[in-house]
């Protein structure tokens, strides 16, 4: 294990942006650093035509202290394929935390990390409000599950989840994004040959527009009618 | 074709209608298991004597979820073992998505989360789920089973008609931990998932400067209140007040959205409530497409006089 913290940044490339939850796990990393003095790793896996070198000026200035940048063929959307890239990348990095932004995975909605953390067979704590202690090989956090607010205690390595609200990103200073210019990422391609291992779980076969249950969508006229409508249906005050 | 249903803190019979009602579009049998906190859960009777007809057997495991994950999730696995289940179907609360990522990355199975829509085509099973800020929904074809589904409250039907099944009740004290150490610091207030009626609090509100009115309805009609993500952000209420995506996903009789724009995340929670009524003072809002009634005002002038109305009623 490496005294490291791993933290993965998604690239959007029809916002152009980075996701957000994401800058909140670098927000959370910081935060981690300034307990345990380890420095921030930032890895990024984007695929190879979308490629945007600002992505790592951005990560930069936003407080990684080394950023990689994992370039990849075309990528089914399936949890399971990205999980074996992402594990790929945490065991070649062994570091003793990796944080994730709740809703780093489009296709997964919070259920990534743990579905990473158990393949890996390595703990993780979810939706992390706060980190507590860091201290040997052990991390105490505070985190929102089963109903409340639970203080956790585990050993490393660990996978982490946080939310926005518990660790929203901070605007970058010029000064900063300028400096950030100067420094370059470590640059890595995922060959072909590399992706032949992995076997699709759930491919994503077509994409239709939503349609969500029909609602009768009736214009109340009067405060009244707002009254009559509460009565109809039994709310009694 | 078998199914596994798999309850986690919930034991309302809505949501297992709802979960044997998408077992039912992709498996001939189902069993269902419940594992309930010890804490929130006072009598098993009620899930042990009616069940959704297609639920063959029914499985209660009462235990301390924080305290035995590992305990849960070699209850779950060991039931998929010896049932070998095509579809393990989970419902969409956080504790539930907890355990159906820890489950499906310790079998290197396919999952799929927030399933809106089910079916078979050409003898392949499709899921369909949402996508990029559900702006699309993207068809999944499954390519290896068990699949372990999460499905989103409120976009499918419930399997009403109901019968006694078979019931097996087990108890875990503890078991090896998963983590170190786990102490639950402070219990959740709001009963979101319960409340027949909530009062939704959106940034509308906010500013407009009628949170406490806003409060006051919610109190006067014996209802909850929940927000939009906003909300928590700026600090106002707690994560446990949070309606939507990574937050409550609620199933009330009537859900009253006052100053809510209609974000995406916030409207994936609310498509189980069976009634959705709107306030809010921009007609071109979202949140009317997805509103049965609604009302186009200013909350500043709506809310004073429903609680004004609502409080003389309640007067002696």
């Amino acid at each position: 294990m490496s005294k490291c913290i791993g933290v993965f940044v998604k690239y959007i490339p029809y916002l152009e942006m980075i996701n957000e939850d994401d800058l909140s796990a670098i927000e959370a990393a910081k935060a981690v650093k300034e307990l345990s003095n380890s420095p921030i790793r930032a890895f990024s896996i984007v695929n190879a035509n979308d490629f945007n070198p600002n992505i790592a000026r951005e990560i930069f200035s936003r407080g990684a202290d080394e950023v990689f940048i994992y370039r990849t063929p075309e990528l089914e959307q399936d949890i399971h394929t990205s999980a074996l890239i992402t594990k790929d990348i945490v065991e070649e990095h062994k570091c003793n935390i990796y944080i994730f932004g709740e809703m780093s995975s489009d296709t997964a909605f919070n259920c990534f990390h743990g579905y990473l953390a158990s393949m890996l067979g390595i703990t993780y704590i979810k939706n992390v409000t706060k980190v507590l202690e860091v201290s040997g090989d052990l991390i105490v956090a505070e985190s929102f599950i089963f109903g409340g607010t639970s203080r956790i205690k585990a050993k490393f390595p660990v996978i982490l989840s946080v939310s926005k609200e518990s660790f929203p990103p901070n605007p970058v200073p010029i000064k900063i994004k300028l400096e950030a210019r100067k420094k370059s990422p470590n640059i890595k391609e995922f060959s072909p040959e590399s992706m032949t291992k992995i076997n699709v779980k759930a491919r994503l076969a077509g994409v239709r527009q939503p349609s969500y249950r029909k609602r009768l969508q009736k214009e109340l006229s009067s405060l009244e009618e707002i009254i009559e409508l509460l009565k109809s249906i039994g709310v009694r005050a | 074709m078998k199914s596994l249903v798999v309850l986690i803190n919930e034991t309302s019979l809505d949501a297992i209608k709802e979960l044997a009602a998408v077992s039912e579009l992709i498996s001939t049998e189902a069993y269902a298991i419940f594992c309930i906190d010890v804490k929130s859960m006072s009598d098993e009777g009620e899930i042990c004597n009616i069940a959704p007809s297609n639920v063959k057997e029914v499985y209660v495991l009462k235990t301390k979820l924080g305290k035995n994950v590992v305990g849960v999730l070699n209850f779950i696995k060991e039931l998929v073992s010896s049932f070998k289940p095509e579809a393990i179907i989970f419902s969409d609360s956080e504790d539930a998505k907890f355990f159906a990522s820890l489950l499906a990355g310790s079998l290197s199975t396919a999952i799929v989360t927030d399933v809106v829509d089910v079916r078979v085509a050409n003898g392949k099973l499709i899921l369909t789920k949402p996508l990029k800020e559900e702006s699309i929904w993207g068809e999944f074809e499954v390519q290896s089973f068990p699949v372990v589904i999460s499905i989103r409250s409120g976009s499918f039907g419930k399997k009403e008609d109901t019968r006694a099944p078979e019931c097996f009740v087990k108890e875990i004290e503890s078991s090896e931990g998963y983590w170190m150490e786990f102490e639950q610091t402070a219990s959740e207030k709001a009963k979101l998932q319960t409340s027949k009626i909530i009062v939704g609090i959106g940034d509308g509100v906010r500013l407009s400067g009628t949170l406490n009115e806003a409060l006051e309805l919610s109190r006067l009609l014996n209802g909850e209140f929940g927000c939009t993500r906003p909300l928590v952000e700026a600090g106002i209420f707690d994560r446990e007040r949070m309606i939507g995506l990574t937050g409550k996903k609620i199933r009330p009789k009537i859900y009253i959205a006052l100053g809510v724009s209609g974000a995406p995340f916030h409207l994936s929670g609310i498509q189980g409530a069976e009634l959705i009524l709107t306030v809010n003072k921009e007609p071109s809002a979202p949140i009317i497409k997805h509103s049965d009634f609604y009302y186009i005002g200013d909350l500043k002038e709506v809310l004073p006089k429903l609680v004004e109305f609502l409080s003389v009623k309640k007067a002696p």
